[in-house]
């Protein structure tokens, strides 16, 4: 049987720290590398941010988080109420382009991506969005 | 997050800005208004004490990206370092932000605060 941790939590960006705790608490539970779990820490805070920023708008839905260990590779799924949004296709911020010339925001989708091996949005109606993340070769090495 | 504020004399007044806690969505802009109110009331160059920041997402650096922007309307060339906005002992999981998104290339990244405050 696999090992997992899930948490629900009203979507307000106070929350954030406590979304934060818990991927830390269960990924070292779930015996993830540190340096592993502070980007999937990072890319679950971006996801959830985006959600309340941009998803509820302005409405405080539930949003609930999983974290299953399968073998050596952690799924981390994220649920929300918001309308249809389809992440998959994204494009890349422009890193190399001085500050004053660059468009503020859009970081947090490439962030998600560089944490996972794995990225995968859809929608089911009546159930809404699943974000779904997996990274590979993440438990420490004994 | 909590922000005091130090004001120290080099070549050039420098106006530290010493953050502490987690510099997220919920918190980035009470930063970015807290700069806004020092570069209105005269401040023209600031060092971001990072030492204290427990965590920054994409939010703290847009925010450091704003008051980039807000201090750097008299610098002509914006393909160099800021001369205005400099950062301060970030920790090594905040430095990796920062140069995952790319403002390495434009912010300088000191570890000790008087040459910090000299460079300005």
């Amino acid at each position: 049987m696999a090992t997992s941790s899930e948490i629900t939590i009203e979507g307000r960006l106070e929350n954030l720290g406590e979304v934060r705790s818990f991927v830390t608490q269960s990924g070292e539970r779930l015996g993830i590398a540190s340096d592993i779990l502070t980007e999937l820490k990072l890319a679950v805070d971006e996801a959830v941010t985006n959600i309340i920023q941009h998803g509820h708008g302005g409405d405080t839905k539930d949003i609930n988080i999983s974290m299953i260990a399968i073998d050596n590779a952690v799924e981390i799924v994220i649920q929300d109420q918001a309308p249809p949004f389809d992440g998959n296709a994204y494009s890349e911020p422009m890193l190399s382009t001085p500050l004053d010339r660059r468009p503020y925001g859009g970081m947090g989708l490439y962030l998600i991506h560089q944490a996972s091996d794995e990225v995968k949005f859809s929608y089911r109606p009546g159930r809404g969005n699943e974000l779904r993340l997996v990274r590979n070769a993440v438990v420490k090495r004994s | 997050m909590q922000i005091q504020v130090d004001q120290e004399q080099g070549s050039a007044q420098v106006t530290i800005l010493r953050i502490s806690g987690d510099l997220d969505a919920s918190t980035h802009n009470e930063l970015q208004q807290k700069a806004s109110e020092m570069i209105e009331s005269g401040t023209s160059n600031i060092l971001l004490d990072l030492a204290g920041v427990s965590f920054m997402g994409s939010a703290g650096l847009r925010a450091i990206h704003a008051i980039t922007n807000m201090l750097n309307t008299e610098q002509s060339d914006h393909t160099i370092q800021s001369k205005h906005l400099k950062l301060l002992n970030p920790s090594e999981e905040v430095s990796k932000i920062i140069k995952t998104l790319g403002f390495d290339a434009y912010l300088e990244i000191h570890s000790d605060q008087s040459e910090a405050i000299n460079s300005f």
